[in-house]
């Protein structure tokens, strides 16, 4: 009998249940991918099936994959906008280490350690000189394209060994290696967010940073953390989008950046700091990317996809508000 | 023993039958696309089936002109001396890379000092351009519009500026200058020609079903994707087009619309891309969901730079009908009638339209594209 819920208890179970906000805000997002989901099922028999959600997912992998780095940076109240520079410019570095005849494994490293080395630039500057992160990302943009352009001036890479399509077409237990990589990527990041110290730093810097250092956290040395860590996902997307594609191309990922802060905002992360999920930018960036596919399988015409891509995303911005601000409230009741 | 012993001998009999039977059907494959190879356009043997497929939507005229005397390297030329300037829309662009690479080889030939400038395919970009230009004062100038409209006020500028001006690759919507660009509707016509001539050899008995890798808001494009369908439909009037998806035009974004594309519509045995990068994002998209065969269907693009050549010539690849874009023709052509301009010899109504040349899928044609439009 004593599982049996009286209104106190339900109450308290329903205190418990908000108290967990993060929860409640995931699902709201979770809400709206699934709704979506359901429009396009009814829309095209084309939607739900394991092979387009396969196709879903593999072509929102380099997103998610970036995406996390990039939310942790965002957490901390800063911004990375060179991540779709660094895509490129880890795509033509391993293409071009690929050709020489370094061995695969080797090239994808130096070509994500170049990112993290990149990432580390933009900490240095961002968190040693106190410069803006937007005008300092958006210069290392410049940088990291030119740089693709310099190592590749022909533009796409030919030449390639076999095994270059490997991390972007084979499969691991039937998944495509893309997903497998992105889910890896996004444990790590959950576990570091939700369960680590370092975790709990990035949080406290963003909501209130003089109050972080007040506590003793090294502002400095977390932020160059997040920048490396940044770059280096970033740098990984484009390895996994250059292997997928079958080319090391200067010309991937114009725009990138973009696609990126839309799937952490639309995740619910907070574009002032302090608030964030990984879980819920990965949502985002499967929004973003069943969306395109939903309106490519629908036959809607492309034109009228730049509209419905917007409103969609717009709409979608609205509703998980009104849900934070609905689960603000009814804290504040409870 | 002598079971185990004929087995294994089967078993290799089997294997290397088999094996010869790909490579056989691989060589037929490669074969079929050289032997219904042409250079001519085709005409529609049911006209109902391509009266709807708009013609030059991009407004492009002169399409009779032929390139002639332009494309040929003179002896002497007055632009020797001179002081030029050459844009390009972006040297990220294979195409415009190789463009300046001609344009330098030409500048060491017939000594004249030239000045590179890059549009990064940006229209805030080419409008400052233009000003470093005038500001650059050369003796001429051989300008890559962004685009069609926009760029009549930026030639006018220079022209105002008193510098002597060309235009190629995309036409200014007016006659300012005198200009090079191509027959983007009949270029990829040969496309479609040569494709439906494949696709009826190779699949006598499969009904074709189109898609295309667009890019919708470029004119210039339109005329591509119109021109193969107009060229395909003329021989092939039952082909279905199923879908027309936006691929970008670079590599990452076809990709993915490609993969939709597949998706929407697995029937699909026949795609366009409107260039280079949007076939490499199918070809990509194709190998994804393990249809990369000769076997699947056709695929055809136009451009010709090097990647997509290594398609052509791939006798497991469905890449089978390509035309080049040549950046040789285009920065002779631009060369020459900017050296006419300088002497006076050409004016605004002067136009040369180099061609879209389909290129046969031999190891000698392909060879020989890239030898002159892509020299290494």
């Amino acid at each position: 009998m004593s599982d049996v819920a009286t209104p106190h208890s339900t109450a308290g179970m329903g205190q418990k249940f908000l108290s967990n906000r993060n929860m409640v805000l995931t699902a709201a997002t979770l809400a709206v991918l699934v709704l979506m989901c359901g429009v396009f099922a009814t829309l095209t028999d084309r939607f739900l099936t394991v092979s387009n959600f396969q196709n879903v997912m593999r072509n929102a992998a380099p997103v998610i994959i970036a995406s996390c780095g990039m939310t942790t940076v965002m957490i901390a109240r800063g911004l990375d906008l060179s991540v779709g520079s660094v895509l490129a410019a880890s795509s033509v570095i391993a293409g071009s280490l690929a050709v020489a005849g370094v061995p695969l494994y080797l090239a994808f490293l130096l070509a994500v350690l170049f990112g993290a080395a990149v990432g580390a630039v933009n900490g240095v500057i961002i968190a040693g000189l106190a410069v803006s992160p937007i005008i300092v990302t958006l210069g290392m943009l410049n940088i990291a394209r030119g740089a693709a352009y310099l190592i590749s001036p022909s533009a796409i890479l030919v030449g390639l060994p076999s095994g270059w399509s490997f991390l972007g077409t084979a499969k691991v237990l039937g998944l495509p290696m893309p997903i497998v990589i992105a889910g890896i990527v996004v444990a790590v990041f959950y576990v570091m967010t939700s369960y680590t110290t370092f975790g709990k730093r990035i949080y406290a810097i963003g909501g209130n940073e003089e109050a972080a250092r007040l506590s003793g956290i090294n502002i400095k040395r977390t932020l160059l953390w997040l920048y490396v860590m940044c770059g280096m996902t970033a740098a990984l997307a484009g390895v996994v989008l250059s292997s997928r594609v079958g080319s090391g191309d200067p010309n991937i990922g114009v725009g990138f950046e973009l696609q990126v802060i839309a799937a952490i905002i639309i995740g619910g992360t907070s574009l002032s700091g302090g608030e964030g999920r990984i879980l819920g930018t990965v949502i985002g960036a499967l929004i973003i990317g069943v969306l395109a596919n939903g309106l490519n399988l629908a036959g809607v015409e492309p034109f009228w996809q730049f509209v419905a891509q917007g409103l969609v995303l717009i709409v979608a911005i609205i509703v998980d508000r009104l849900v934070q601000d609905g689960v603000l409230k009814m804290r504040k009741g409870a | 023993m002598t079971w185990n012993v004929l087995t294994r001998a089967l078993r290799g009999s089997a294997v290397l039958l088999c094996t010869l039977g790909a490579q056989a059907a691989a060589e037929t494959a490669v074969e079929t696309a050289a032997s219904t190879f042409s250079t001519d356009l085709c005409e529609p043997i049911d006209k109902a089936a391509v009266a709807d497929i708009p013609g030059a939507v991009s407004g492009f005229t002169g399409y009779a002109s032929a390139p002639g005397m332009w494309l040929t390297e003179p002896e002497a030329s007055a632009l020797t001396g001179k002081r030029i300037a050459m844009s390009v829309m972006s040297l990220g662009h294979p195409y415009f890379q190789a463009i300046a690479n001609h344009w330098e080889t030409l500048a060491e030939k017939y000594d004249f000092e030239l000045r590179v400038f890059d549009g990064r395919f940006d229209a805030g970009t080419v409008q400052r351009m233009v000003d470093d230009i005038i500001s650059y004062a050369p003796d001429g100038v051989a300008f890559a519009p962004l685009d069609s409209a926009a760029s009549v006020p930026q030639v006018k500028r220079m022209l105002d500026a008193g510098l002597k001006v060309v235009t190629y690759n995309v036409q200014p919507a007016e006659m300012v200058a005198p200009r090079v660009f191509a027959n983007d509707f009949d270029g990829p016509r040969i496309v479609g020609c040569n494709l439906a001539r494949y696709f009826q050899a190779k699949f006598p008995e499969r009904d074709p079903v189109i898609g295309i890798v667009d890019q919708p808001e470029l004119l210039q494009v339109q005329d591509r994707k119109n021109g193969f369908l107009y060229g395909f439909l003329s021989l092939m009037p039952e082909a279905r087009v199923a879908q027309a998806v936006n691929g970008g035009g670079v590599i990452d974004k076809a990709n993915a619309a490609a993969s939709d594309l597949l998706q929407a519509h697995p029937d699909i045995n026949v795609i366009f891309g409107i260039n280079n990068d949007s076939s490499l994002g199918t070809v990509a998209a194709l190998k994804a969901v393990g249809k990369y065969s000769d076997e699947w269907g056709a695929l055809a693009s136009v451009d010709g730079s090097e990647p997509i050549m290594g398609e052509l010539g791939n006798p497991v690849s469905p890449l089978k009908a390509e035309s080049g874009y040549g950046p040789y023709d285009f920065s002779l052509a631009a060369f020459n009638l900017l050296a006419a301009t300088i002497e006076g010899e050409a004016d605004e109504t002067t136009q040369v339209v180099v061609g879209y040349p389909p290129i046969i899928p031999t190891e000698d044609g392909i060879e020989s594209w890239l030898a002159q439009q892509y020299p290494r």
